[in-house]
């Protein structure tokens, strides 16, 4: 252990004993109190800013991908954590004796869709998409907590508006909702489509996330 | 066709989730039609085809379907009139057909959009990682047994089934009748036997049109109960009906 320690070794050690995934903030966390407790070597990374873990945990994360080990280093919604290569599915299914995947159907994914893009969103705006009711799926998806209730619309009767949830970005593997492809284009359309239909300046078609209760609903958008 | 009561022993639930869009966006997929410039004639005619199906099979239909009829319908003798002596109608494009065909438009982007989070989401069921939650327990989905199939195509394959039959229905008695519970334990007896089975080799010897509806009941109910899956090789092409995990 003479040999000079990197930032890099320490980081992945400490990624892959933890029992969950860490932040960036958490790691630095655990080095300004290590060198506290500890003193000695341990002070070398006691300064680390936040932009060196990066800056280290991108290399770590290039040289997983060179080598090639089984595993990746992998920044989710929770934070960084080793997880197993994907091509080696078969067998880690098999030694875990996780059993066959449970899949969703194309009804439960497509309404999961419309919210992930247009949240927060009230039942009756995906149904205008999908041009079914969706009662039945969204119950589904409310068990499944791949969705929740996150606030009321303005409209009358006040509608609940549906969003997705964290467990939504990990069935995923996504690390926020920014990550979905397309995001800015079906927001678009969608503002084209607020000045087609009301024939009112379209607002920014920035940040479908946004705040609570937009009059979202108002674009003609029943059938 | 439409007199012919089926369901008085077995009512199939299988709820259908699938609307009148996903018909439509089925309909121009399979003809390669422009969903820009619809020809609404052929569409419409073809959309009643398979409501008309649906309705004989006594499925659920949701009243969407109604509705997007009536759309259609409106679309098509307001084309039929010259531009200036349409009705004013209010905040109406100068294509009737405009309207529908944004709605297609954006449902097709989130069709889209759902098939990315699928390939996501399988990728996803190989990754396994320290810490990791349980995975999301999905309880057994109605209608998932359809795979890639979409009902439509289960339905168009009917349909031509049931088309090609020529049978002499009328001197028949109502005796000897088949009913969907007995059509339930051959089907399974089949796959047993074979685990794969295409969906014409179903059909292959029976005997009249209602034979084949109970049948195609039976094997609706057997999807929804996730006792066999269906599948088709490529867009359009033979449906094969195979065992599930559990089945």
């Amino acid at each position: 252990m003479e040999t000079q320690v990197e930032l890099k070794q320490v980081l992945g050690a400490i990624i892959f004993a933890a029992r969950q995934p860490l932040t960036v903030g958490a790691m630095r966390k655990i080095l300004q109190e290590t060198a506290q407790e500890c003193g000695e070597e341990a002070t070398a990374f006691a300064t680390a800013r936040e932009s060196d873990i990066k800056e280290a945990l991108g290399r770590l994360r290039t040289e997983c991908e060179e080598r090639r080990p089984g595993f990746d280093l992998v920044e989710s919604a929770e934070g960084f954590r080793f997880q197993s290569d994907p091509s080696a599915g078969l067998w880690v299914r098999h030694m875990l004796d996780v059993g066959k995947p449970t899949r969703l159907s194309r009804p439960a994914l497509e309404t999961l869709a419309i919210i992930a893009y247009r949240q927060p969103i009230a039942r009756a705006e995906i149904e205008g998409v999908r041009g079914v009711t969706v009662d039945h799926v969204l119950r589904m998806l409310m068990e499944m907590q791949l969705i929740k209730i996150v606030g009321r619309s303005e409209l009358p009767g006040r509608p609940m508006l549906y969003g997705t949830t964290q467990v939504f970005l990990e069935h995923f593997g996504l690390k926020s909702v920014k990550d979905l492809p397309g995001i800015g284009e079906l927001a678009r359309m969608d503002a084209q489509r607020t000045k087609a239909g009301a024939a009112e300046p379209a607002p920014a078609a920035e940040a479908p996330a946004g705040g609570a209760a937009p009059a979202a609903t108002e674009g003609g958008e029943s059938q | 066709m439409s007199q012919l009561v089926v369901q008085d022993d077995y009512k199939v639930q299988l709820e259908i989730f699938e609307g009148p869009l996903d018909l439509l966006l089925y309909l121009i997929k399979r003809d390669e039609l422009d969903i820009y410039n619809i020809p609404i004639e052929s569409v419409t005619t073809q959309y009643m085809e398979y409501l008309s199906v649906m309705k004989l099979l006594d499925l659920n239909i949701a009243g969407e379907f109604i509705v997007m009829a009536a759309t259609l319908m409106m679309i098509k003798s307001r084309m039929l009139l010259p531009v200036d002596e349409r009705p004013d109608l209010e905040e109406e494009e100068e294509d009737p057909r405009w309207e529908l065909v944004w709605q297609l438009i954006e449902y097709k982007k989130f069709k889209e959009a759902a098939a990315h989070l699928q390939q996501r989401e399988y990728m996803q069921e190989n990754i396994f990682g320290r810490g990791a939650e349980p995975q999301v327990s999905v309880e057994p989905e109605p209608g998932v047994g359809l795979g890639d199939v979409s009902i439509f195509d289960l339905i168009a394959a009917f349909n031509e089934t049931f088309k090609r039959v020529k049978v002499v229905e009328f001197g028949e008695i109502v005796d000897d009748r088949y009913t969907v519970v007995d059509k339930i334990e051959h089907i399974l007896g089949t796959i047993r036997e074979r685990q794969q089975v295409p969906f014409s080799r179903l059909f292959a010897d029976v005997a009249s049109r209602y034979e084949i509806i109970c049948t195609f009941l039976a094997l609706l109910e057997l999807i929804r109960l996730r006792q066999v899956e269906a599948h088709q090789e490529g867009d359009f092409g033979e449906i094969v009906i195979g065992k599930t995990a559990e089945g």
